[in-house]
């Protein structure tokens, strides 16, 4: 394998991966707009047939799941990875590897959802927001969709280990005298937009994983007609409105830093931005996501108190506009190409914005919801407000990601027709406040199509806009006047040179060259690994050899972990685990604090799904007592047995605090046998359950069945996963590793084996004692 | 636009409105308000070429905290206006809630991939045809056999998800004669875009006529109309229906 | 950390749990005694997360931390719960 590809595989540089996002992002964005050209396309005109209605609807599906999630979150997360460390004096991310696994998790996942299309059936169609029943493997048959959604929860995945990884890395790795109130503004709102991600992916990850379970293995979460609908909309909009603040917040944190610089001023009311963002726009995003759902049905009550604080969400951004807005009085302006942007923003977010609050009555959203009224909305803040930020920094760091400057002329005419472009495509929709979004077609009688074929119109000269964009690109790379150091004239620390070391350096990353000092090729090797497996879980319902690939990803994640291990037995990546002693994380180490980190979001993970089971008991009219079913005795036997592996583990982590090796290993196997002993015990209960039992219960059987099996096995599955670090660390302890100065691992291993004993006991009452 | 210009608002329609209209200019007068502000200083503090002009003195508290004062009393007022619209919806609960004190009509909407299904009083199922009678109050209970829909007669501002396992319910009260669209506006499926019905309103005494005629239930015509035939005027086991074609 | 404490959380969750065994035992299916056995649970988490996990020994911003998630199932499951009409 040549040099240059094998250092692009395997880097580990923050500013080599923040590349790799911004080339990736785009690509997946010229995917997306493709899908939008040929949807704008069939719309163009009443009764058209360009595209038949089955792929229609994939289009319109994988437009939505791809921008928003794989273009436009990953574009606010390169800017994250390339700029944060330089912003705040760090070499580089908390977790070097991990972050290199985020992109390779994304990006393979990104192909699976792409390669959906090519297999029999096609891709999903279910629309962006996967509603059920439609989205079950009864109303939407085929491989296809169900490889998309392993698709997304890769990048479920990945989104949340970059959270853990940047979030650790801002509160832990800032440099001494980089305190809070030091921090620009962009990192800051990286931190918040991480915030928001942190809980929302979770809350995806467990609706999608209950998804897979009902359309692989036959469960019947959603499909059963006790309010499965709105177990999904529950879930997925829990995550879906946070995400949009994800995809909006980035953008803000750019236009927070172009305004000041090309003001000739300072951002107005900076503390008060964080303030209102931090304080209200944070927590509240997780408390209005019902506003999706006002007609379905659900109670007068929460549609009134899910309303009331929507329009509570709105007076930050009001404080947020404000501020911005105040910084262009006493200002001296340069309209150079980012402001130009920044400013374009910040007026489609104005009307994008005003929009919003239409829709927070849920009276009018009775007219509203469902027609492109919301399509309208929801394009004016996502790419309105957000792209038109984000391209805004991509202009503004050119010369920093390259060195050279962009064409300046190039640059205006992009902005321009974009902009003027942007408002003929979207503006008419909103007079579309009676047309049905995600329609094949439409009749002539309803006089839409005159707004439809401008909508159309637009399109084609918005997404040819772009076009100019990749030209600049290009051209700025290889032709670009070379640039000043610091050609806006900006005060934060990215654009000083050569401060801290190799990761300071105004040199930018050559193109074409990755510079990182440590590679692994774990992470992509464990993407792919994760990938094969995926497909081979999506066909495994409909061809045979699907259980060959499935099985393949396993040999394929077993080699990659051992390989893991051993780079780390060999101390390559070793990470040094002080404690950094920044406010507020005084006292903890790094490592550890990613664990806590990572065990937040695994409670909500566990949460959601119990709060599923939960639910469904309650909506069932009739469901069986556990008696009839369940061994209590075996129950209350795999209590014990897990609790007191929790007490030879803690008992494990105390010899070696006192550096006592053999106890050490002792008591990992004693724990590993403990753990044995449970998984052992549940085998026995399902052989029960599957062979013995007339009539068998399994996950196929129903709700209960459904409830059980699922809620049982992640946790197992968790088990299992503790007993494979436990080999992990006997493995190390053989090589050396370990003494009474460093035993984080074993520490950390403690953390997560105790988390997985505390789940056990909420399940332990939940399914063998109600 | 589907809404037709009516003699007389149904009720509906006219709470949806007058509702709308509070939002449509608060929200045009603030967007105004705060762009014009924008754009004035956008151009007026332009960088001329060639001027420089001195740099402007910013007191300690202009930078980090600035003005707060001065923007919490901006937001006193947009805070107001907000809380007014709110206002205006709660007291707009009348267009999802049906009207007490009256006896409605009780229709049941059956939605399945990709027609709407009504079940008259009497038990009779018509496929697509929803008939009712001028001014009298109509309350359907909206439910679905397969996916969610989404229950929609656009001309009187009213709709309401079809779900499967419960019953939705809706409320209007049609004031002009003539025919309306029904569409479903929650995608359903490749059939989604075809998935229409109509309204059609009767004076009482045609619609006393026509009802009293409904027969009892017999085979829908055609089955499941999975490929789109729903949207014809059904010519289905109900007689005298006399309104024309959808709108 | 003391052996003590290991051993006291062990016997802490031991207990709970038989506990909640009889307790069902005497009553299955009462809506209070699967609240109270709720109740029992919980204990025996937020016991096991403090003492064992050492969550109590950690600073406040990471108490923090692990609370958000646990707050927002429970907003999560109340408004699942309440979605529905009480005369439905």
């Amino acid at each position: 394998m040549s040099g240059w590809l094998r250092g692009w595989l395997t880097t580990t540089n923050h500013k080599d991966i923040g590349i790799l996002y911004f080339v990736g992002s785009l690509f997946f964005g010229v995917v997306g707009a493709v899908l939008a050209i040929l949807m704008r396309v069939q719309l163009f005109s009443p009764n058209n047939n360009f595209l038949s209605p089955a792929a229609y609807d994939q289009a319109l599906t994988l437009h939505g799941l791809i921008m928003i999630l794989w273009f436009l979150s990953p574009l606010g997360l390169a800017f994250g990875n390339y700029f944060v460390p330089l912003q705040i004096g760090a070499k580089d991310m908390a977790f070097p590897r991990l972050n290199a696994l985020s992109f390779w998790i994304y990006l393979v996942g990104g192909f699976l959802a792409i390669l959906g299309f090519f297999l029999p059936g096609g891709n999903a169609s279910s629309g962006w927001t996967v509603y059920e029943p439609l989205s079950g493997s009864q109303y939407l048959t085929g491989p296809g969709p169900t490889l998309a959604f392993a698709g997304l929860i890769m990048l479920g995945v990945s989104i949340t280990v970059s959270s853990v990884n940047i979030l650790v890395t801002v509160g832990y790795m800032r440099a001494p005298g980089i305190t809070w109130r030091k921090v620009p503004m962009l990192s800051w709102f990286i931190v918040f937009m991480l915030l928001q991600a942190l809980f929302a992916f979770p809350s995806l990850l467990a609706a999608l994983l209950l998804l897979e379970s009902d359309r692989v293995l036959g469960t019947f979460f959603f499909a059963s007609s006790s309010g499965g609908y709105i177990l999904w909309d529950d879930l997925f909009w829990f995550f879906g409105h946070p995400e949009v603040y994800v995809v909006l917040l980035p953008a803000f944190g750019m236009i927070a830093e172009i305004l000041p610089v090309f003001s000739n001023r300072p951002l107005s009311e900076r503390n008060l931005i964080l303030l209102a963002t931090g304080a209200l726009v944070v927590p509240l995003s997780y408390l209005v996501w019902e506003h999706h759902m006002f007609i379905t049905g659900i109670d007068l009550t929460e549609d009134e108190a899910f309303s009331l604080s929507t329009l509570l969400i709105s007076i930050p951004f009001d404080i947020i506009i404000l501020s911005f807005l105040k910084t262009l009085t006493k200002a001296t302006i340069r309209l150079s190409i980012p402001m130009l942007f920044a400013l374009g923003s910040i007026v489609l977010f104005i009307i994008g914005g005003i929009s919003g609050v239409f829709l927070s009555s849920f009276v009018l959203d009775v007219v509203f919801r469902g027609t492109y009224f919301v399509v309208a909305h929801l394009h004016y803040v996502m790419v309105g407000a957000a792209i038109f930020g984000l391209f805004g920094g991509l202009y503004y760091y050119l010369p920093k990601l390259t060195g050279r400057m962009y064409h300046e002329g190039l640059a205006k005419l992009h902005f321009a027709v974009s902009f003027i472009s942007f408002n003929i495509l979207y503006f008419p929709m909103f007079f579309l406040y009676e047309m049905p979004r995600r329609i094949y077609t439409y009749q002539a009688f309803s006089d839409w199509g005159l707004l439809n074929s401008i909508a159309t119109v637009g399109a084609f000269i918005f997404a040819g806009a772009q076009i100019l964009l990749v030209i600049n690109l290009v051209y700025t790379v290889w032709w670009g006047r070379i640039s000043l150091t610091n050609p806006w004239g900006a005060t934060t620390l990215e654009w000083v040179p050569n401060i801290m070391g190799a990761s300071q350096s105004h040199e930018p990353t050559h193109i074409g060259e990755a510079h990182s000092e440590l590679q692994s090729s774990r992470p992509v090797e464990l993407s792919v690994a994760i990938g094969v497996g995926f497909l081979g879980v999506a066909l495994l319902t409909y061809y045979a050899w699907g259980w060959l690939l499935l099985g393949l990803g396993f040999v394929l994640l077993g080699y990659t972990a051992v390989g893991w291990a051993r780079d780390d037995a060999n101390g390559v990546f070793h990470i040094a685990d002080e404690v950094s002693e920044t406010w507020p994380f005084n006292r903890i180490t790094k490592v550890r604090l990613g664990m806590w980190v990572f065990i937040a979001t695994e409670v909500f993970i566990f949460g959601a799904i119990l709060s599923t089971d939960i639910f469904i008991r309650v909506s069932t009219s009739s469901w069986p007592s556990s008696v009839g079913i369940q061994d209590i005795p075996l129950g209350l036997w795999e209590t014990v047995v897990l609790v007191t592996s929790g007490v030879t583990a803690l008992l494990a982590l105390e010899s070696i605090k006192s550096g006592d090796r053999r106890g050490l290993v002792r008591w990992l196997l004693a724990t590993m046998a403990l753990g044995a002993v449970f998984i052992a015990i549940n085998a026995y209960e399902w052989y029960n359950f599957f062979f013995v039992r007339v009539p068998s219960f399994t996950w196929a059987t129903g709700l209960p069945g459904s409830t059980y099996f699922f809620s049982v096995g992640l946790h197992s599955g968790h088990v299992l996963a503790g007993m494979a670090i436990i080999s992990y660390l006997l493995y190390r302890v053989k090589r050396g590793a370990y003494s009474k100065e460093s035993y984080s691992g074993v520490q950390n291993f403690v953390l997560f084996w105790l988390f997985v004993d505390v789940v056990w006991l909420f399940i332990f009452p939940l399914f063998y004692l109600a | 636009m589907l809404t037709s210009p009516l003699d007389v608002q149904p009720p509906t329609d006219t709470i949806w409105y007058g509702l709308f209209h509070y939002y449509l200019f608060l929200g045009f007068a603030a967007g105004t308000i705060v762009l014009t502000f924008m754009v004035y200083h956008a151009v007026r503090n332009r960088e001329k070429k060639g001027e420089t002009r001195p740099a402007p003195k910013f007191e300690k508290r202009e930078g980090e905290w600035g003005n707060w004062k001065g923007t919490m009393m901006i937001l006193l007022v947009t805070g107001s206006v907000l809380a007014f619209v709110e206002f205006q919806t709660f007291a707009s609960t009348g267009l999802v809630v049906p009207p007490r004190g009256v006896d409605p009509i009780h229709i049941e909407v059956i939605g399945r991939q990709w027609d709407w299904i009504f079940v008259y009083p009497n038990g009779v199922q018509v496929i697509g045809n929803l008939t009712v009678p001028e001014g009298e109050d109509v309350l359907l209970n909206v439910t679905s056999l397969d996916v969610v829909h989404s229950f929609d007669i656009p001309t009187l501002s009213v709709a309401k998800d079809a779900v499967p396992g419960h019953f939705n319910a809706l409320w209007f009260n049609a004031t002009e004669l003539g025919s309306y669209l029904i569409i479903c506006k929650e995608f359903c499926g490749i059939g989604h875009y075809l998935m229409t019905g109509t309204l059609t309103v009767l004076t009482p005494s045609a619609y006393n006529q026509w009802y009293s005629s409904l027969q009892a239930p017999n085979n829908s015509g055609g089955g499941g109309n999975d490929t789109g035939t729903a949207g014809e005027v059904s010519s289905s086991n109900s007689s005298a229906t006399s309104s024309a074609g959808s709108e | 950390m003391k052996k003590t404490t290991i051993v006291g959380v062990w016997f802490v969750v031991v207990l709970s749990a038989l506990a909640e065994t009889i307790l069902y035992y005497l009553s299955p299916d009462a809506s209070v005694t699967e609240g109270v056995i709720g109740v029992i649970a919980a204990g025996a988490a937020t016991t096991t997360v403090a003492f064992s996990m050492g969550l109590k020994d950690e600073e406040g911003a990471v108490h923090y931390m692990v609370l958000v998630p646990v707050l927002l199932v429970a907003v999560l499951i109340i408004t699942m719960l309440f979605a529905y009409p009480v005369n439905f």
